[in-house]
């Protein structure tokens, strides 16, 4: 591990009574990185972050922070801030107080207080909203001010947890890129929790996909996309076509490295099954005896086929998994 | 939410018509005879003396202070045990809150006399607790009945059940996000309940508090099986008076014993009609 | 908001209903009249199966503890049976505790409206109660007098009412006794003055419950007062009287220190129950009750068979309970019939093995196994004392004097 780590996390065991939890947990995260911690629900996730913000109890193994051992401190000994997924404000305080509840409990003056928070409002566009109550506010407003509420103590660590999940879709987009800008701008480390991967492959600089407990695969969105360890991570995160192969062996192509054409004599021969129009692209599925492959097209490129048509497919960039889902090549 | 209109207007005023007669029919006119004959003497006329005896008779006197203090004693005692029972279920995760949380409602559904007889069986000078004690060779004796503890210890067994259930309510509206992002921004225990729970599940407590202050000011049945000869609460003072053949002053009494209700109502009222700024939802 | 708030508004409607039922449950005493035991409430008696038409049906109304609804419902039903029966009987009963007083008031408003059939045919009370049914009506002319020679087994009885005698039947009679467990108590106090030198040697163990709360109490309260007065006192209620209560206080008073006491201070139980249980918990060796009322607690084995009841020099209190007829009742007629029942020899067991009541006739003249409880009772010169409106102010006088006394 390298010494330099904002946060690294060592060996990290927390179970619950059910059984459930995570096992030896290994990793580290730099200064200014935000690293995503991506999964199915009930992957654990939200548990390493709980256990990060001292929620929950480790039950073995250690965390760090700056090189400080945390890991049996109280939450709010932590040098951590947490946005929960909502009820993050406290609904009976204005925008104002809540913001400097935590600066009151550091014993910051008055006056710089007061600065503080309406430079952050500039920050996250909420200035105004000071006299505000939460039940006042919407959604996606409710969680600036949280993140912003965080970011004030300037903590160590920022650790989120679906942030966004409650709100939609157009605002959910809005959020991430004014949270990766106020992140790169003020070169916070962050940890952030979903299972939404388009989430995960907007806002990260490295994503762990996480199944059952413990770490698929770690790396930049661009690796886990193009390179993905295992079956999982392959089915997981984007589309993928799964095609057996002879040998016993899966052969895993992406939609858009699939190309057609009409006839026979491709890799793959089929017949047209559906044409979906989706904006700019259609998608195109084809019935193989291999299964249903899935491909992109262009909209001129689609007119020539219709339902039934018999196409040939071509294979490119692929990957190769044996049945018990490792990587084979 | 139904838009209103002066329609649906008319449709809530019928559908709460016959409620509101039935109120007036049972409720309101003989509250307004007792009222009017609280002012009468003894042969209908109109007269003070019911209430001038009332706030000078000695003995009157100490009855009111005694059930004005029962009652007080009873209500902070009641809030605070379940409050901390109510926080104990809350935020503990362990069996023996599952089993509490599971039977602590069960002194509701024991009637009154029978639990007063049952535990008058277990805490009286000769009951199960003394005969425990002589196994051991000891004679204790709790002395908890004909007095003040008795009473306000029934008064608890009865009205803990009933604050903890308002105030378990109250706290599992807290999200736990609340407190956890209270303790996350560097807050501890303590700090967090009087800033955060205490403040969310205050009004809750009051109105917890009116229940408990409105039936246990004008309780008959414990003070007069297990209080004492004197001084008495009002419930059997106005018993007495009814015995006696006194309509006047019992009226009185009751008049008294509605005022002091009255006080823990409009509490009631405030804290429910007046919303604070921050329960207006502006969406 | 509007709907949240008409909500509370009834809410708050609502919490007044219960103030106000509550008050009204609580207003409903027993004054030191009937052999209560515990005031658990309980809806009146149903009325009697149908008989044939043709008789005119007759509605007594009584008032007192479950025992007495047990009696009367018993002997009404044996009394519909018989094929001579000149009426149809009902009961109307009143649990005590739980809004007598409202009898007299019923009665008292029926008669001032000058109503002649309001379905008051026959009351059954105690006599020393009665004077209170005619100062709440204002007339002496609230009850008739009763031709007696249409009630023939009344030439049998043998006990003078305290009552107008011209206008009441007595069908039994109830005393309070002292009682206590000889086992524990060979050798009781036989007069008031070695009473008051027992208690002092045996601090704690002697116990009597507030005059107001009970028959019993209020037995012991008025003999303990009204032994040393003339027996022209015992059953006047003229205020003259008060000025010679002072002795009889100051014997209270002095006794007041060594009785029961629970948590440190002298406690008087509430109802005749509460004094009944400190003796049946051995928390006393000896109480004032209802003699009826220990024989049942005998009976039903919570008092062990050696409890006995003794009486001193000058006995306590008890009464005669007498049937009358109220001017605002009719079938006054066929309602003879009915009280000519309850005084022949099987009407009077009736009344003997429901309630252990003592008979008004010869006993020997009745079979029955119950008669070894009652026959030690010595009744011959029983007090009757019937104060009216001084019983309350007695009751006042002892709630400011010795309840306070702490």
């Amino acid at each position: 591990m390298s010494g330099n780590a904002k946060l690294e996390i060592r060996d990290l065991t927390m179970l619950y009574k059910t059984g459930d939890g995570v096992r030896n947990i290994n990793l580290a995260v730099e200064q200014g990185e935000l690293v995503t911690l991506l999964g199915p629900s009930g992957c654990g996730k939200t548990t390493i972050l709980r256990t990060i913000g001292g929620f929950l109890q480790a039950a073995s193994g250690q965390i760090l922070i700056s090189g400080k051992d945390i890991t049996h401190m109280l939450p709010e000994k932590r040098p951590t801030a947490m946005v929960f997924q909502s009820y993050n404000l406290w609904p009976h305080m204005t925008v104002y107080e809540n913001m400097a509840f935590g600066l009151k409990l550091r014993k910051v003056p008055k006056s710089e207080q007061k600065r503080r928070i309406a430079e952050m409002l500039e920050m996250i566009k909420m200035s105004g909203y000071e006299k505000k109550y939460p039940g006042q506010m919407s959604g996606g407003q409710q969680q600036r001010i949280a993140i912003g509420r965080s970011l004030l103590l300037q903590p160590d660590v920022l650790l989120l947890d679906e942030p966004f999940s409650a709100l939609d879709a157009k605002i959910r987009s809005q959020m991430r890129e004014e949270l990766r800008k106020i992140q790169t701008d003020l070169n916070i480390t962050v940890v952030f929790v979903t299972h939404d991967q388009e989430e995960a492959m907007a806002l990260s600089d490295r994503i762990v996909v996480m199944n059952k407990g413990s770490f698929e695969q770690v790396g930049p969105p661009q690796e886990i996309y193009n390179r993905p360890a295992s079956r999982y991570v392959a089915d997981f995160i984007g589309e993928m076509n799964f095609i057996p192969m002879p040998d016993g062996s899966i052969k895993a192509v992406r939609p858009e490295n699939v190309s057609v054409s009409p006839g026979t004599g491709g890799n793959l021969d089929g017949y047209v099954r559906t044409i979906m129009m989706l904006g700019h692209y259609i998608e195109m599925t084809v019935d193989t005896d291999c299964g249903i492959v899935k491909l992109f097209v262009s909209a001129e490129e689609a007119e020539q086929y219709k339902r039934g048509n018999p196409v040939a497919l071509t294979l490119g960039e692929s990957h190769r998994y044996n049945d018990d889902q490792s990587a084979a090549g | 939410m139904i838009k209103k209109t002066w329609k649906t207007n008319v449709l809530i005023a019928c559908m709460l018509l016959p409620a509101l007669i039935l109120a007036l029919g049972i409720i309101l006119v003989p509250m307004i005879n007792v009222f009017i004959q609280s002012f009468q003497d003894g042969s209908g006329n109109f007269s003070l003396e019911q209430y001038y005896f009332l706030f000078t008779d000695k003995l009157a006197l100490q009855n009111l202070w005694y059930t004005v203090w029962i009652t007080v004693v009873t209500v902070a005692g009641a809030i605070t045990i379940s409050y901390l029972l109510a926080l104990y279920l809350r935020f503990s995760d362990s069996k023996i809150s599952k089993v509490i949380s599971t039977v602590y409602l069960l002194p509701r559904f024991v009637p009154h006399l029978v639990a007063i007889y049952a535990m008058m069986t277990v805490v009286r000078d000769s009951g199960f607790l003394n005969r425990l004690s002589q196994v051991f060779g000891y004679n204790f004796k709790p002395g908890l009945l004909y007095n003040a503890k008795g009473i306000i210890m029934m008064n608890l067994w009865f009205n803990i059940a009933f604050a903890t259930m308002i105030i378990v309510a109250a706290l599992a509206g807290i999200p736990d996000s609340i407190i956890e992002s209270s303790r996350d921004v560097g807050a501890g225990r303590i700090y967090t309940f009087f800033k955060m729970v205490l403040p969310l599940s205050i009004k809750d407590v009051l109105v917890a508090m009116t229940f408990i202050f409105m039936s246990n000011i004008s309780s008959f049945t414990t003070p007069y099986i297990i209080g004492p000869n004197h001084p008495k609460m009002f419930g059997v003072y106005l018993r007495d008076q009814f015995s006696k053949m006194r309509y006047e002053r019992a009226a009185a009494v009751s008049v008294l014993i509605f005022a002091f209700s009255s006080i823990s109502a409009i509490v009631y009222l405030y804290t429910n009609l007046k919303e604070k700024e921050w329960e207006k939802t502006g969406l | 908001m509007q709907r949240k708030r008409t909500l509370a508004l009834l809410l708050v409607i609502c919490l007044f209903a219960m103030i106000f039922t509550a008050c009204g449950g609580s207003s409903s005493p027993s004054p030191a009249s009937s052999a209560a035991s515990p005031d658990s409430a309980t809806s009146p008696s149903p009325a009697a199966p149908s008989a044939p038409s043709e008789k005119p049906t007759v509605t007594l109304w009584t008032t007192g503890s479950q025992n007495l609804s047990d009696l009367f419902t018993k002997a009404i039903e044996e009394y519909n049976s018989l094929p001579d029966a000149k009426c149809k009987m009902e009961l109307q009963f009143l649990m005590s505790g739980t809004g007598d007083t409202v009898l007299y008031d019923r009665l008292a408003a029926a008669f001032k409206s000058n109503q002649t059939d309001a379905g008051f045919d026959i009351i059954a009370e105690n006599s020393t109660s009665l004077f209170n049914y005619e100062a709440v009506a204002g007339s002496p002319d609230v009850f008739l007098p009763v031709d007696f020679p249409k009630i023939p087994n009344f030439a049998n009885v043998q006990v003078e009412t305290a009552f107008h005698k011209d206008k009441s039947v007595p069908y039994r009679i109830t005393t309070v006794v002292f009682a206590y467990d000889e086992e524990r108590l060979p050798n009781p106090p036989k007069t008031w003055d070695e009473l008051l030198v027992w208690v002092k040697k045996n601090p704690g163990r002697f116990a009597y419950n507030p005059p107001a709360s009970g028959g019993a109490g209020a037995g012991f309260v008025r003999t303990a007062v009204y032994r040393t007065l003339p027996k022209e006192a015992w059953t006047s209620d003229d205020p003259k009287w008060m000025e010679q209560w002072g002795a009889g206080m100051q014997y209270l008073t002095d006794l007041h220190p060594h009785l029961y006491s629970s948590g440190g201070s002298v406690v008087y139980p509430n109802k005749n129950q509460g004094t009944i249980d400190l003796l049946i918990n051995k928390e006393v060796d000896i109480i004032p009750a209802w003699a009826d009322q220990i024989m049942q607690n005998i009976d039903q084995g919570t008092l062990p068979v050696t409890t006995k009841m003794t009486n001193f020099d000058i006995p306590l209190s008890g009464t005669d309970v007498v049937f009358t007829f109220p001017s605002v009742g009719s079938h006054q007629e066929e309602a003879y019939d009915f009280v000519n029942f309850m005084l022949s020899p099987q009407g009077q067991k009736l009344c003997l093995e429901t309630i252990f009541a003592v008979p008004v006739i010869d006993i020997s003249g009745i079979d029955s196994p119950a008669k070894a409880a009652v026959e030690g009772l010595d009744i011959s010169n029983m007090s009757i004392i019937a104060l009216g409106d001084l019983g309350s102010e007695l009751n006042d006088k002892w709630d400011a004097e010795i309840a306070t006394l702490g």
